[in-house]
Formats: C-alpha cells, sequence, structure tokens
C-alpha cells in the first residue's frame, strides 16, 4: 500500500493510461498497467456468508477469482445487469502476494492518456470521509474521472469485513465512509 | 597350466561381466581424458566419478588396478581443487596411468609389465594403510585455524589464520554466480539426506558396504563442489569427515556407535554451514563458519587422531553377501544338488563356483552372468532408476492443465448438441478422447506422488536421538516407506508424526526398569506405518508403552477448566481431550515435549489437510495415532451435492453415509432444532439452505436427502437436495479474500465449467453450532458440549417420535 502511494503521490508518475469506466453516472479511472482483462458478465457462483459486494467467485480459464461488485463496494445501489455490464480483471496485491481479481463495472468506456497536468489531488471531504483510495481527479474535457488506486480499494475495506464477518454485515450495504473506517 | 588358462579367459569371455565391465569403463575414462578440458569441472567431476566406479568394479582393494585408479583419482581431485602446479601436466600423468591402466585390463599384460607414472604408481599397501590419505593431509593444514569467515562482500584481508600461507581463508562471495550457489546448496542439502539416511542403515547393518560407498560419496562431491565454489568451511568439514568415513571404507573402522555419531553430527553441522550460506546469498554479511564447525573438527581430529588405540571401532567381518550358487538355485536355473556336485568336481581349488558350472555345462553362461549382476545389485544396492528434476511450479501447472483439459474434455464429451448430432464415428473419438484424458491425468497425479520416505528417514533420526537424550530403549519399526503419496502432503506430515513419535517416546514408552516392573520386554517398541488403503493413506504411529490415562486427562482438563464438571465422556471424547490447546498430561515439562503445544498443533495440520485423526489407548498397553489422508492436496474426493440452485462438493473423506430423508426420521427439539435417529444415536440436523442463506429454487426434490459427516468429535446430519454423484475435481483456493472463510475450503470447477464450492467439514459443524443459536436461544453449549448437543436433551423430549423412527427403517445408501 504504502509503495504504490508514494510512489504515486510524489513523482510525476500520477500520468499515463487509464481504463475509464462508469459505476450509476460517475467516471472512473483505473491504472492500466492494472488491468489483466475485460471479459463480459458471466455465471458467477456466489459464495455463502459473505458480504454482499462480494459477488463470488468465477472460473477465468482454470482458475478461480473473486468477483466483486463495485457498485455495492462503494455503497451505490444495486443495478441489474445489462450487457454492457462487465468484469474488468485486476492484479492487485495483498499483503505480498499479488492476486486475480474481478470487479464488476457498469460499463466499460474507454482508455486514455492522462496528463499530470490534468490530474489533481482529491479535495478533502467533510465528514470524515477518507480519500485514500483516490489516487486524483482527472479533469479531461469539462469531464471528471474519478482515478482509482485499486489495489487500496480492494484491501482496505475487504479484509477488515473478513475479518470480523461474525457480527457485521448480512445483505447490508456499507457507505464508502464506513468502509475506509473499518479498514484503519 | 596354459590350457586352463585359456579355458578360463574363454569362460570369462563368455561371462561378459564383470571384466569386459572393467573395460569399457576404462575405455571410457580413456576418452573421457583425451576430451577433458582442464578448466571443464562437471568433465573432470564426472572423470573422478568414472574412476571411483571402475574401483568399485575391479572390487579389489589390494589390486594394482584398483590403486592407481585411487591414486588418478585423487590427481582428478587435486586438479578440480586446483592444487596441482600445472593442470596440463596432470592430465598427461593421468593419460599415462590410464595407458597402463589399459594395458592390464584391456590387453590383460601383467600389472609387472606396465609402467606407471612414479606418482600415480601404487604406493606400497601396508605404507598405504598405516597412513591413510598422505597426499591429502596438506589440504587439512589450514583447516586448524578456528576463524573461518564467510564473507559477502570484499575479502577483508585478515590476518591470514596460521598455517596458511598457500590459500586465505575468506570466501568471497562477490562476483560468485549465485545461481550455482544455489544450486549447490539444494544439492548438498540431498547429499546431507542421503548420507543421513545410509547412515541410518547402517545402523541396523554395520556391515553394508554400498551404504558406506554412498555415505563417502555423499561427503565427496560437497567437498569437490566446496572446493570448486570456495567455500572454505564446508570443504574442511568433508574433507575431515571424509577422511573418517574412508578409514569406515577401508574396514578400518566400524560404522556405529560413537562413530555413527560423530557423523551424524558431521551431517548436522553441514546443514547449519549451507543454511548460514542460504542466508548469506539472502542478506550478505558475514557468516562465521570456523565457530559452526570449530567443535565437531576437534572431534573428528581427536578421533583421527586416535583412531588405532580404538578397538571397539575395528569392523567385523562382512558376511552379509549372498553367494552366487543361492541366487542361482533361488531362480530355479539349477538345483542345489547340482551345485553340491560341481564344487566336489572343481577343477582346481581357486576355481569360482560360476566357472565350475559353466564349465561343466550345468548352467548356460548367461545365466551366471545374470546371476553375477544381481549379486553386484546386492552389494552395491538398489539400482536408482533415471530421475529428471522439475521445478515443482512447471509441474503443478502441468497437473492444473491438465485438470483444465479433464474438464474441457468433459464439456465437449457431454455437450447435448455434440450427443444429438454425433455418428458413431465421432462416439467413437471423443471416448478415445476421453480415454487418453483419463490416462494423462493419472499421469499427471503420479508425478506429484513421492515415496514417504523423506519423511520417515527424519523420524528414524529423531526416534534415535530422543530414546538417547531420554535413556529409553526403543525399537523402531517402520514400514511402508515406499507409500506414494502427494509431495505437498510429505512435506506437512513431518511436524504432525514428529509430535507424535515424540509424544509416543517421552510420555508412552517407560524406562526399561518400569518396564520390567510392568512385566514388558526392556526394549520398547515404536511402530511407525504408511498404507493406502481405499484411496487414503494411513499413516499410525504405535507405541506398546503406559498407554494414556483417561483418568488423569479428565482431572486436567477440569483443572485447566476446559470441561464441565460432571459431565460424563466417552472415551473417544476424553482422547480428542487431549488435542484442545493448552492441555498437557506431562506432569514435568521435559526439554522433548510437554509444554502443552503439540497434540493440537497436530489436530490443526491434520485438518489443514483435510485428514482425520483417531487414538486408540489402552492403558498399560499402548497407544495408537491413526491418521488418515488423501492422497493428494491438489485433488479431493467428493460427493457432488445440490442446494437450491446452487452446488457443492462434500469431501468423502469426512461422508459417514447418506441416506434419502423423510419427514418421520426428524424430531425436534424446542421445536426448532432437529435430530435425525441414525441406528439409535441421535444427531444433530442442519439443512445447508438455512446455514448458507440459499435461496430457493424451483427444484420438487428440496431437502430430501442427508448426508452424515463426521469431523471427528462430531457427527451431523447435513441437509441437501440431491447427490449428484462422486466426483474427483482439481481444488482451486479462492485466494487470500476468503481465507477467513472457514466453512468454504476451495473451489473445484465442475464439468460444465461453473464453480462448485467445496465444503469444509470443520468449518461447517462450526457454523452449524453458531447458526442455529441466532434463530432460537439455545442452551449454553460450551465447545465440549457441542460435541452432542443432542445428547442431553434426547431422553426428555425425543422418546416417542425416536421409536417413530426406529421401527422404520430407512432406505440408507451407504456410501464408504
Amino acid at each position: 500500500m504504502e509503495t504504490s502511494d508514494t510512489a504515486v503521490r510524489e513523482g510525476d508518475s500520477r500520468a499515463g493510461k487509464y481504463l475509464t469506466f462508469r459505476l450509476a453516472n460517475e467516471e472512473y479511472g483505473l491504472e492500466i498497467l492494472k488491468v489483466r482483462e475485460i471479459i463480459g458478465l458471466m455465471e458467477i457462483t456466489g459464495v455463502p456468508q459473505t458480504p454482499s459486494h462480494i459477488r463470488g467467485v468465477i472460473n477465468l480459464r482454470g482458475k478461480v477469482i473473486p468477483v466483486l461488485d463495485l457498485r455495492l463496494k462503494f455503497g451505490m445501489d444495486a443495478a441489474e445487469d445489462t450487457d454492457q455490464t462487465c468484469i474488468v480483471v485486476v492484479e492487485v496485491t495483498f499483503g505480498d502476494q499479488s492476486v486475480m481479481t474481478g470487479v464488476v463495472v457498469d460499463a466499460v468506456s474507454e482508455v486514455l492518456d492522462i496528463d499530470d497536468e490534468q490530474i489533481e489531488d482529491a479535495p478533502t471531504f467533510g465528514g470524515g470521509v477518507e480519500t485514500d483510495f483516490i489516487l486524483g481527479i482527472g479533469k479531461i474535457k469539462n469531464e471528471v474521472k474519478i482515478l482509482l488506486d485499486i489495489d487500496k480499494v480492494l484491501n482496505t475495506g475487504d479484509m477488515a469485513i473478513l475479518n470480523d464477518m461474525g457480527e457485521s454485515v448480512e445483505g447490508k450495504t456499507m457507505n464508502v465512509a464506513e468502509l475506509e473506517t473499518a479498514g484503519v | 597350466m596354459n590350457e586352463l588358462e585359456k579355458q578360463i579367459q574363454e569362460v570369462a569371455k563368455n561371462l561378459q561381466w564383470p571384466v569386459s565391465d572393467l573395460e569399457s569403463r576404462v575405455e571410457h575414462i580413456a576418452t573421457d581424458l583425451v576430451m577433458v578440458d582442464t578448466d571443464d569441472l562437471p568433465a573432470l567431476a564426472n572423470l573422478h566419478e568414472n574412476f571411483l566406479e571402475l574401483i568399485k568394479s575391479i572390487n579389489d582393494d589390494t589390486a594394482v588396478t584398483s590403486r592407481v585408479a585411487a591414486n588418478c583419482a585423487d590427481l582428478v581431485e587435486k586438479i578440480v581443487l586446483s592444487e596441482v602446479d600445472s593442470k596440463a601436466a596432470a592430465i598427461e600423468l593421468l593419460n599415462s596411468a590410464v595407458t597402463g591402466l589399459q594395458a592390464i585390463i584391456r590387453d590383460r599384460r601383467q600389472p609387472s609389465e606396465v609402467v606407471f607414472p612414479e606418482s600415480l604408481a601404487p604406493a606400497d599397501l601396508e605404507e598405504e594403510l598405516n597412513e591413510p590419505e598422505v597426499s591429502q593431509e596438506t589440504v587439512s593444514e589450514p583447516e586448524k585455524s578456528p576463524a573461518v569467515i564467510l564473507e559477502k562482500n570484499k575479502p577483508v584481508s585478515k590476518e591470514p589464520a596460521p598455517q596458511t600461507e598457500a590459500e586465505p581463508l575468506i570466501i568471497n562471495l562477490d562476483g560468485s554466480d549465485t545461481s550455482l550457489l544455489a544450486e549447490f546448496i539444494t544439492e548438498a542439502m540431498e547429499h546431507c539426506a542421503t548420507a543421513e539416511q545410509m547412515l541410518m542403515d547402517m545402523e541396523t547393518d554395520p556391515g553394508n558396504k554400498s551404504a558406506i560407498d554412498a555415505i563417502f560419496r555423499s561427503f565427496h562431491t560437497i567437498k569437490g563442489a566446496a572446493g570448486f565454489l570456495e567455500l572454505k568451511p564446508i570443504l574442511v568439514l568433508a574433507h575431515e569427515s571424509e577422511t573418517l568415513l574412508d578409514l569406515a571404507r577401508k574396514g578400518t573402522v566400524a560404522v556405529k556407535g560413537k562413530i555413527a555419531d560423530i557423523i551424524f553430527d558431521s551431517i548436522d553441522t553441514m546443514r547449519t554451514l549451507l543454511k548460514g550460506l542460504e542466508e548469506l546469498l539472502k542478506s550478505g554479511g558475514t557468516y562465521d563458519g570456523g565457530e559452526v564447525i570449530g567443535a565437531i573438527l576437534g572431534r573428528l581430529k581427536d578421533l583421527l587422531a586416535n583412531i588405532d588405540r580404538i578397538e571397539d571401532y575395528l569392523q567385523e567381518e562382512d558376511v552379509s553377501n549372498e553367494r552366487l550358487g543361492d541366487i542361482l538355485v533361488k531362480q530355479g536355473t539349477v538345483a542345489e544338488s547340482d551345485i553340491e556336485e560341481a564344487l566336489a568336481n572343481k577343477s582346481r581349488p581357486e576355481e569360482k563356483v560360476g566357472e565350475t558350472l559353466v564349465k561343466q555345462g550345468r548352467v548356460p553362461a548367461k545365466a551366471v552372468a545374470q546371476a553375477l549382476r544381481e549379486q553386484q545389485r546386492a552389494r552395491h544396492g538398489n539400482i536408482v532408476k533415471e530421475m529428471v528434476k522439475i521445478d515443482t511450479e512447471r509441474l503443478d501447472r502441468l497437473v492444473d492443465t491438465i485438470g483444465e483439459l479433464v474438464i474441457a474434455e468433459s464439456m465437449v464429451g457431454q455437450d447435448e448438441e455434440i450427443l444429438a448430432k454425433a455418428s458413431t464415428k465421432i462416439s467413437k473419438n471423443i471416448s478415445h478422447l476421453n480415454k487418453i484424458t483419463r490416462e494423462l491425468q493419472e499421469m499427471g497425479m503420479a508425478m506429484r506422488l513421492v515415496p514417504v520416505q523423506s519423511a520417515f528417514q527424519k523420524l528414524a533420526r529423531a526416534v534415535r536421538d530422543l530414546a538417547r537424550k531420554s535413556d529409553k530403549q526403543v525399537n523402531l519399526i517402520l514400514s511402508g516407506e515406499d507409500s506414494e503419496v502427494d509431495r505437498s502432503i510429505v512435506e506437512n506430515i513431518g511436524d504432525p508424526l514428529m509430535h507424535m513419535v515424540r509424544n509416543s517416546i517421552d510420555h508412552g514408552l517407560e524406562t526399561a526398569k518400569d518396564r520390567l516392573k510392568a512385566g514388558k520386554p526392556e526394549e520398547g517398541h515404536l511402530w511407525i506405518r504408511a498404507f493406502h488403503k481405499g484411496g487414503n493413506i494411513y499413516f499410525e504411529v504405535e507405541d506398546d508403552g503406559r498407554g494414556l490415562d483417561t483418568e488423569k486427562i479428565v482431572n486436567k482438563a477440569r483443572e485447566r477448566g476446559l470441561l464441565p464438571p460432571n459431565k460424563e465422556l466417552s472415551e473417544k471424547e476424553i482422547f480428542s481431550l487431549i488435542m484442545l490447546p493448552g492441555f498437557s498430561t506431562a506432569s514435568q515439562i521435559t526439554n522433548i515435549s510437554g509444554r502443552g503445544v503439540g497434540m493440537d498443533v497436530v489436530r490443526k495440520n491434520i485438518d489443514a489437510m483435510r485428514g482425520h485423526l483417531e487414538i486408540e489407548s489402552e492403558k498399560g498397553q499402548g497407544t495408537k495415532f491413526s491418521m488418515k489422508l488423501p492422497l493428494t492436496l491438489a485433488i479431493i474426493d467428493g460427493m457432488l451435492v445440490s442446494v437450491g440452485c446452487e452446488k457443492f462438493i462434500i469431501p468423502t473423506l469426512s461422508v459417514v453415509e447418506s441416506l434419502q430423508l423423510t419427514p418421520d426420521m426428524i424430531s425436534t427439539v424446542n421445536s426448532r432444532n432437529e435430530m435425525i435417529n441414525i441406528r439409535g444415536k441421535m444427531l444433530p440436523l442442519n439443512r445447508v439452505r438455512d446455514l448458507f442463506d440459499i435461496p430457493s429454487c424451483d427444484n420438487e426434490n428440496s431437502d430430501s436427502t442427508v448426508v452424515i459427516v463426521d469431523d471427528m468429535e462430531n457427527r451431523i446430519g447435513l441437509v441437501v437436495d440431491k447427490l449428484l454423484g462422486q466426483r474427483q475435481t482439481v481444488i482451486k483456493s479462492l485466494g487470500r479474500m476468503f481465507e477467513k472463510q472457514k466453512w468454504i475450503s476451495g473451489g473445484a470447477i465442475l464439468s460444465d465449467g461453473n464453480i462448485g464450492l467445496i465444503i469444509d467439514i470443520n468449518g461447517i459443524v462450526e457454523l452449524a453450532r453458531t447458526v442455529p443459536s441466532r434463530r432460537v436461544s439455545r442452551i449454553d453449549i460450551s465447545r465440549m458440549d457441542g460435541n452432542n448437543p443432542a445428547g442431553n436433551e434426547t431422553s426428555a423430549v425425543s422418546t416417542a417420535p425416536e421409536e417413530g423412527v426406529g421401527t422404520e427403517e430407512p432406505v440408507v445408501e451407504v456410501m464408504i
């Protein structure tokens, strides 16, 4: 976590190619280097007794990988799957391991080359909303893309939730703030 | 006389062995020598090996050829270690020596006719025996210095230790090929293991020549490589041990008692050094090899200096060889009476029995040759199968890919569209594909299997050490070392087995005095067995010691608050108490075991391997731990069941039976908690649908089957919709994200490409205890109590329904 943080915040390294996708009516971006592939929605096997934002596991050519619903993860309302809904397979680091994980997004938009000048730090929100998982805000022609530090997104909340799953969540969604505080 | 010699040569030619073998070896050496480059270390090592092989084939240490070959081998070694002034000149010397050997062996000249280069000519035999390895004395000089330091970075120019004019003792890893070093470490570790195993063999059979040869070779190889890599401490230790081993090889000393101890210690020290080196590779810095080897070196030197005064160590005559005649009789080639007759009619007294038999036409020469080969084999140990080392990661990937192939194959083979259109030709091809795939799968699985030997070997060593430490006489009886099991299991079984062995020796077996008092033989017995049964592998550790004291265990458990007072337990439950964390019956904490960690760790390890542990014990008679494990961790034998629209796999290992569920089989407690009567025993019933919150799916068979599972302590009934059959599937981990998910142990890819989750029996039993308590307020059940939640309550509530069930025998499909 720290490494990606310092590498991104300090150098000029925030510039680069981003895969942008849509969640509800917001546009997000993912470093393209983290993306392994994009696949259409396929049958997901639910794993019992897990938080609702964990959709389950899929068979990716013989590998079993977990799939998360990013909408639910961010505390947005669940949406019906459409033919645009797809799974972005990213490679994230959990501790010292690198793990493939799928995230369900509403639709994939495009791959954007974003310069450093186009990226701003995330503003500080009131109410203790953590913005750690946001690499920065990209502004491209009046449009705003929220650039995600996907390692952090997937690391922070989930592990903590699974750790004390006994008493937490069952069908209940958490908002971002809760998620982040749970992680810290 | 001339006539006779001709005849002998005639026979010898027919025999083909060992004469032609010698010839071919010498020829080999000669060609190798022409091709060898002075800096080509592998080739030199090979050459060295060939000389040793030659000596072995000559099989007579006093023969001129053998002694010359030995000198040649030493010279090659010096070339490798750069201890000669001119390598080219040394090769020249070797060349002329080999020409001499060729003359004797191939051209059958008398040794007296052949001139060898002076430095390689056979030394006077007596001299050699009195002063073993004179030539190597120079090598051992520098080792006397206590400070041998391995250093990663620049060699600090320290004061050269006394007597080390020739070479500095400091090792410079800088610029060394790290991959070469890493390889050396792995290889040397393997050599240590081999040596250790052979040493163990020698404990029971001190005259085992092939074993001592193997140990010698291991040290020798390590020494050679260490010399090349300039790892002085390792070189020194290997060399010094080798000197001792060489004496053993020559029959001057026998490997037993103190000498065996010291060699064991050498091996251990070698391992320490290797580990140190490994650390050094990773982290750099310095590693004081001198400190590590100091003690053992001192002991070795001491022993070597006084060796002639220790009469105990003199070797006994080796009588273990089977005679050629016996082999022939065993093979049925010849009758015993024939041999006796042949022996009586020998044409000359020193004639070998094989010759006589061939000459008298009683046996074909070929049969004698075969028998000779067998004899040779017996003398030199088993013929080793040829092996290829493979990166385990690659192997795993191969097995994974085969797993996928199996799935892809069944997807094609069971595709309805294809089946509908299939002509005979297509179905024939599909079934052919199916056959090949299965075969490939089996082969893939078999590749991961290794004999449990390596795990057993460590145990044998531990038993030896522990028995000595605790001053008990233990006769260890191993069986089933050849049983094959998945590599990962062999790796993981070591610790649990070790704990059990420790337990047996420390707590189980009594001292000789106590044993005699109890009317048992002085020597305690410890059996360690491995065997296959019903697609699983079993490990057993059994002793004939004092057995588990149930009373003491119960008292202890109460004391520790692990057990509510006034609770009656069955014997099985009492035994399972010792596997609770923080439980230890040893009244005294010894340095061997008894710190209260142990059996719970064993339990955890076995659970992790999806295994099953059972304890049998009778007071005063002994204890038996028996573990049942799947053959492989990569594949699971499971029952595919459906619940709602989901499919799950229940490991067959934990399934006791399964049966059709009818409403009248169910009794309830508090009108919520369900139970089922299985042949008079009430078991709690849990619906997987409720445990996992699975929505119902249009399914007319909902909750119609019950699978009885057993997690060792508890037996519960799991209610599912339908049994879909037995499956063997490759287990895939669900990954870090689900590692806290204890009731699912992994995923398996089903024939339709979807994932079936594998139920973890321990986990689900645990879950079954917690989930219903959320629904109904339930009597407080402690962990132990949970064993049999129904137990306390049955008598009160379920008399009537129980009888109802009992009269009507349910349809039982026994799965195992």
